[in-house]
């Protein structure tokens, strides 16, 4: 049963593959946003597509002595040496094991944050980003998907906070409330 | 000294006899006397019979001879002829009764001759009268010196007869003597043979009655114990008939149950019979059992060995679908930068964008498939490893199993020997419970004569009891009767 069901899934996923570079591209589309669903600390979060600039897994970090927790090392892309951060200690909670995935920020001065597991792809109507509270500086919103309401990280609101000194400090302390 | 009853008596009775005795001897030689001194009287009338009738002899033979004399008639000589032998008969008994007084002997002895003279005259004078007359006889003289014999032959009979006067005189006297003294003895051996018997009667019978009162007393108090021993006696008697009649009723009850282990043995010893049917029969399906398990165990381990391939084989898949994960995410990661680098690039990277969406589609369906195809073989995996396991399991359930039935079959094996053993000791059972019902109906015929002792033995107690009681009451006379006689013997003790 589970065979013919792969079968009919492979079959499909070759029809809609196919299919889909015979339709003709459509004229008008709502505004919509490209989403990058990741998990950290069992929490769902949601990336801005147009604020990553590349999603890599399984990066070598070198690592770079740092008195800043979330600094996990340097990571070179593409030509580009950018310092890498866990956003679980970004985000306030403890510190883990060293994650697996890192995007890479689309920034003036790159960075890259690194989390434990990317989700999926998400492609969702603006329409669907919900205000949240005025105390959820590092957020954008919430994105209403299957999964239920996920976060919308605002990583411009993150750059922010690394130039400002200050602000770095006032960082959540680790293990409060999330974003 | 304490004297036995036996020698008082016999004490008492050697006195009255030895004082009879002396009585008697004192009689009997008086009473002997009294004989002797009658005889020698009776002696003395005899020889002055024995003279007299010499006398009178003599006289016939005279009167005969004068007859014959004056007539000289033949007929008158046969008093003569008869009066010749009297007068020897006569004289020899004088004779002989004279022997032991020699004086008589010699006055005898002098009387002959002149009898002698006196026959022979007489004889003389009849011859001679038969040839001369009466006259020339007569004046013959021979009449004179006849009549001159006969005197004196009549005097010497008279001295004769006149010393046994004198001899009968004295043995008259000594006669009398005699019975006065028999008389003497017997009054006054009687009265002091009375008087010692009475005093020996009196000493014994107060002897006695102190010494029969003691015992009597002690046989009053034996016979009160015995009775009180009879009483307990009888009331045990009693009980032991009951206890017997109990006893018995139990051997009974005993008889029959042992009639009943007899049979139930019997039928234990037929059920184990059975059984040890039963056990070789499942001793057989037991082995077919084990054969089957073996055949079940061999399966199993290719089930297990089947399993483990298809584990195997599942964790290939695995190691193949890790790697189109790997390709899936690479696609879609690629597919997202491609995504990221088309936007950049704006209008001219719009289409690129719908491919790399297409292809980040691609990629994130084959990673949903991949992900759900690992499900999948995780799921069989697991599977696989559970029925590995269980499979295991089962193995080890099917060894445990037929060394379950290698044990149920030596138990079955030991079951028919012991159901065996069981089947002789039950037949061993009945044989001894049979034994002993038929010992028990002899035990039971032993307490029946024993209970019927016990009865006899009641029976006989209370003879006892009455016995004892008789006894009791016979002391308590006699204890009466002692005490009235030393009472009576001390009133005359005291008025003596």
């Amino acid at each position: 049963m589970a065979e013919l069901r792969s079968r009919f899934t492979a079959a499909q996923l070759r029809a809609d593959f196919d299919s889909a570079f015979t339709l003709a591209h459509a004229a008008e589309s709502p505004p919509q946003l490209d989403l990058l669903v990741i998990r950290v600390a069992d929490h769902y979060y949601a990336l801005d597509l147009a604020q990553v600039t590349a999603l890599h897994a399984d990066r070598k970090l070198t690592e770079a002595p740092s008195p800043r927790r979330e600094l996990l090392g340097l990571v070179g892309l593409r030509g580009i040496v950018a310092p890498v951060y866990d956003l679980r200690v970004l985000l306030g909670y403890d510190a883990a094991a060293s994650p697996r995935w890192l995007a890479l920020v689309n920034a003036p001065a790159p960075f890259a944050i690194a989390f434990e597991h990317f989700e999926r792809h998400l492609r969702v109507p603006t329409s669907e980003l919900a205000a949240l509270g005025a105390s959820q500086s590092a957020t954008r919103g919430s994105v209403s998907t299957a999964l239920g309401p996920v976060p919308l990280l605002d990583l411009a609101a993150v750059y922010a906070g690394f130039r400002h000194e200050g602000r770095a400090e006032s960082a959540p302390e680790r293990g409060e409330k999330r974003p | 000294m304490t004297w036995t009853f036996g020698r008082k008596l016999a004490l008492g009775f050697a006195i009255s006899v030895l004082t009879v005795f002396v009585i008697g001897i004192a009689g009997h030689r008086a009473t002997t006397d009294l004989i002797d001194n009658d005889r020698w009287v009776e002696h003395t009338y005899q020889v002055k019979h024995s003279l007299s009738e010499l006398l009178s002899s003599l006289k016939d033979v005279e009167t005969g001879q004068r007859g014959f004399l004056l007539t000289r008639d033949e007929g008158f000589l046969e008093p003569y002829k008869a009066g010749l032998s009297d007068v020897e008969r006569y004289f020899a008994e004088a004779k002989r009764l004279m022997g032991d007084n020699p004086a008589q002997q010699q006055r005898l002895n002098a009387l002959r001759p002149v009898v002698d003279q006196r026959l022979a005259l007489m004889a003389k004078s009849i011859t001679l009268r038969r040839g001369e007359s009466v006259e020339a006889f007569t004046n013959s003289g021979i009449l004179q010196e006849g009549k001159q014999q006969m005197d004196d032959l009549r005097r010497r009979v008279a001295e004769l007869d006149e010393a046994e006067s004198v001899l009968l005189s004295q043995r008259q006297a000594s006669a009398q003597a005699s019975t006065a003294s028999a008389q003497a003895t017997i009054v006054w051996g009687s009265l002091i043979g009375t008087v010692l018997v009475g005093l020996a009667g009196l000493a014994i019978s107060r002897s006695l009655a102190a010494q029969i009162g003691v015992t009597v007393r002690h046989v009053q108090a034996s016979s009160a114990e015995l009775q009180a021993a009879a009483n307990q006696q009888a009331s045990g008697a009693k009980e032991q008939a009951t206890a017997m009649t109990e006893v018995t009723t139990t051997i009974s009850e005993l008889m029959a149950t042992s009639r009943q282990i007899a049979d139930s043995a019997r039928r234990v010893a037929e059920i184990a019979s059975q059984t040890a049917s039963q056990a070789r029969a499942g001793d057989s399906t037991v082995g077919r059992g084990t054969e089957a398990v073996a055949g079940i165990k061999r399966q199993v381990d290719a089930i297990v060995s089947h399993m483990l391939e298809l584990g195997k084989k599942s964790q290939q898949i695995g190691s193949v679908l890790d790697i189109v994960a790997e390709l899936a995410e690479q696609t879609n990661i690629l597919a997202i930068n491609a995504t990221i680098e088309a936007a950049g690039a704006g209008e001219a990277g719009r289409r690129f964008g719908v491919v790399a969406d297409e292809i980040r589609k691609l990629a994130d369906r084959v990673g949903g498939s991949t992900k759900e195809i690992r499900g999948l073989i995780d799921d069989v995996r697991a599977a696989v490893n559970t029925t590995v396991m269980t499979t295991e399991t089962g193995s080890k359930a099917v060894e445990a199993g037929s060394e379950q039935f290698f044990q149920v079959a030596t138990a079955f094996r030991q079951i028919t020997a012991q159901v065996s053993t069981a089947t002789e000791a039950a037949r061993e059972i009945e044989l001894s419970t049979k034994q002993q019902a038929t010992a028990v109906e002899q035990v039971n015929v032993a307490i029946t004569n024993v209970a019927q002792a016990s009865k006899e033995s009641e029976v006989s107690t209370g003879q006892t009891l009455r016995t004892a009681v008789e006894l009791a009451s016979l002391s308590r006379e006699l204890l009466k009767l002692v005490e009235a006689e030393r009472s009576a013997t001390t009133g005359r003790g005291a008025n003596t």
